[in-house]
């Protein structure tokens, strides 16, 4: 009786929760920061995938002979400086871009996790050593180490994206430090330890899990940051070898031209701070609807 | 009798490092589980019991050092043990309940997640034999429908049914002795009832040995066969609980079972004890219960005094009760 009396109550609660969750959910998508920084992220994710299929030409057949054509029904945002169609290299060139970012950031978080935790869950002379280090690589822009490590390594994809994600790496680690040391005060990680976890099984299984909401947030507005950081290396020629259409060699690349035909840089950096909206969109949107502090005044 | 002990503790003294100094939690502590025993250690918050329970598991803070003693688990001393070889015993031979079955589950998976885990790290079992593994559990921890309520989430049960999914948690390698620290603090009264069932089943159908650590007298009452009254980090009386309820002999005992409140006596106070707990960072160099002891005279001055038989089946550190004076 006892059983059934208190099981039913409990089910009315499940209820109410799942009901909520719903609701949860539904903020988000009426969150237009989100949604708008979601679309914009879509439709420059649905450019790179189908590249080959809409873009009108070759992105690196050249036309000496139709050099710096206007705009036209052929060519819609004109051609450059050795015939090639403008806007298939846009199109082209978000795979550059959304590639970098998102391995770029990927890897950051992987060193950042990686590093925030072993400090933040060891504690004491590690968690000094890491810290500091953490410290170190703050104090420099992310750009500045990525043109570095750029000019150590070489150009190349595989090298930008070192180079990005060793640069945005400590960011993520201070705030994975800082949740990992709320996290691990937990009694779930006492008991966990008293049916025999080791360190490293309570890190997997509870640390890392509780601290990824803030670096989901962190990471979203960190691939902003990437973007630019890429079009900027390609801007100064540090970035991917040419004919490789990337954004940022385009906007290097017009600026010859940028009285006469002023839209090749122009249409190049709109693109970049689009994309970097986006991300920066959901990025903020994503914050304030997963940050309990914040979620009361979105809804009012 | 020997042979029939599952765990022995032997002198067991416990430091913590503090920036205010050592602090002393515990001290000297003995004490013996027999297999299919309920122990009880009971005292105020602050005496030490929780660090002895903790220390039995060896996951005690970092600034704690345990200084000497020995914790012998079937004859093996637990302090000599490497720390893969400890970790294979906590969970499996040992395992622990907590007081707050809010927080000791991760609420971000579910309990059949959680439990499957703690099993997992002891033994593989194919998921299928792991889903039947846990359904038994919980369905022999009294939870209804396990089949349902195994997939839901931590928030989604009560406190009472929480610490259920937890002790099904703690049986779930069928270990030899579960060490329950406040089990039913944070449960209300019905749910405290309740719970003390299920534990008087698993030590009566598994005969597992419970060593049960609370402030509760009345607990102990209902739960345990022997007990140890702690304070300050020292045990002042180990007694049958028969003999501890009837014939208290520490002071300290006594003004602890006189402070209990009774239906029986028409009374209008409360019974308490003058005073205050001695601080740990600096316990006096005597018997650290004399300040607040009423039958306090100068032989008290003269040192703590050992744990010491006196009469039958009981322990007393007392000098004046050990001298049979009172």
């Amino acid at each position: 009786m006892i059983h059934r009396a208190s099981s039913h109550s409990i089910l009315t609660l499940a209820d109410g929760f799942h009901r909520r969750q719903r609701e949860k959910l539904l903020l988000i998508w009426r969150s237009p920061r989100i949604l708008i920084g979601l679309c914009v992220i879509l439709g420059f994710l649905s450019c790179a995938v189908f590249a080959p299929w809409i873009s009108p030409h070759d992105p690196l057949k050249m036309d000496l002979v139709a050099k710096y054509r206007q705009p036209s029904v052929e060519h819609l945002l004109g051609t450059d400086y050795i015939g090639r169609d403008i806007l298939s290299r846009l199109i082209w060139g978000t795979r550059v871009s959304l590639y970098t970012a998102v391995f770029a950031i990927s890897f950051a978080v992987a060193i950042g996790i990686l590093l925030g935790v072993t400090g933040g869950f060891f504690g004491g002379k590690v968690d000094i050593i890491i810290s500091r280090f953490v410290d170190i690589m703050l104090a420099l822009p992310a750009f500045i180490m990525a043109i570095v490590l750029m000019g150590v390594l070489g150009r190349g994809l595989l090298n930008m994206i070192v180079a990005i994600g060793v640069g945005m790496s400590p960011r993520i680690a201070r705030v994975v430090r800082g949740s990992t040391l709320t996290v691990k005060e937990n009694e779930f990680v006492e008991g966990a330890r008293s049916f025999g976890y080791g360190d490293w099984r309570i890190i997997f299984r509870h640390i890392i899990p509780h601290s990824l909401t803030p670096v989901v947030v962190y990471a979203t507005l960190l691939l902003g940051s990437a973007v630019m950081i890429e079009a900027g290396l390609s801007f100064l020629g540090l970035g991917i070898p040419p004919p490789t259409p990337t954004w940022g060699q385009m906007v290097s690349e017009g600026m010859d031209v940028m009285r006469d035909l002023p839209w090749i840089s122009t249409t190049a950096g709109l693109f970049i701070v689009i994309l970097v909206l986006g991300f920066n969109l959901l990025g903020d949107g994503l914050r304030d609807q997963l940050d309990p502090r914040l979620r009361g005044e979105v809804q009012e | 009798m020997a042979s029939n002990s599952l765990i022995s503790v032997e002198r067991l003294q416990v430091h913590f490092l503090t920036t205010r100094g050592v602090l002393k939690a515990v001290n000297n502590v003995s004490f013996e589980v027999n297999k299919g025993e309920a122990y009880g250690i009971v005292g105020e918050s602050g005496s030490g019991k929780s660090v002895t329970a903790l220390a039995i598991l060896r996951i005690l803070s970092p600034n704690a050092r345990i200084r000497s003693g020995k914790i012998l688990f079937n004859r093996r001393d637990l302090l000599s043990l490497n720390d893969q070889e400890m970790r294979a015993i906590r969970g499996k031979q040992i395992s622990m309940v907590f007081q707050d079955p809010q927080s000791s589950l991760d609420p971000i998976f579910t309990i059949a997640n959680q439990i499957g885990e703690a099993v997992s790290i002891h033994r593989k079992l194919v998921p299928e034999e792991m889903d039947n593994h846990i359904t038994g559990l919980l369905r022999s921890v009294g939870i209804p429908e396990p089949e349902i309520r195994k997939n839901q989430y931590p928030h989604q049960f009560s406190g009472g049914m929480k610490q259920r999914a937890m002790s099904a948690m703690s049986l779930s390698n069928s270990p030899e002795l579960i060490i329950a620290d406040e089990p039913t603090t944070s449960l209300d009264v019905t749910i405290q009832a309740q719970i003390i069932e299920l534990f008087k089943n698993l030590i009566g159908e598994l005969g597992i040995s419970i060593l049960l650590i609370t402030h509760d007298m009345g607990l102990i009452a209902e739960l345990c066969d022997r007990v140890s009254v702690m304070y300050a980090g020292y045990i002042l009386e180990t007694a049958d609980v028969y003999t501890l309820f009837k014939n208290p002999r520490h002071p300290y005992t006594k003004a602890l079972i006189d402070s209990i409140p009774r239906l029986d006596l028409d009374r209008d106070e409360l019974e308490s004890i003058p005073g205050r707990v001695p601080n740990p960072l600096d316990l006096p160099p005597f018997c650290v219960f004399q300040p607040r002891c009423k039958f306090a005279t100068d032989i008290c001055l003269s040192g703590m005094p050992e744990l010491l038989e006196v009469g039958e089946g009981g322990r007393v550190a007392c000098h004046r009760a050990q001298r049979g004076e009172l």
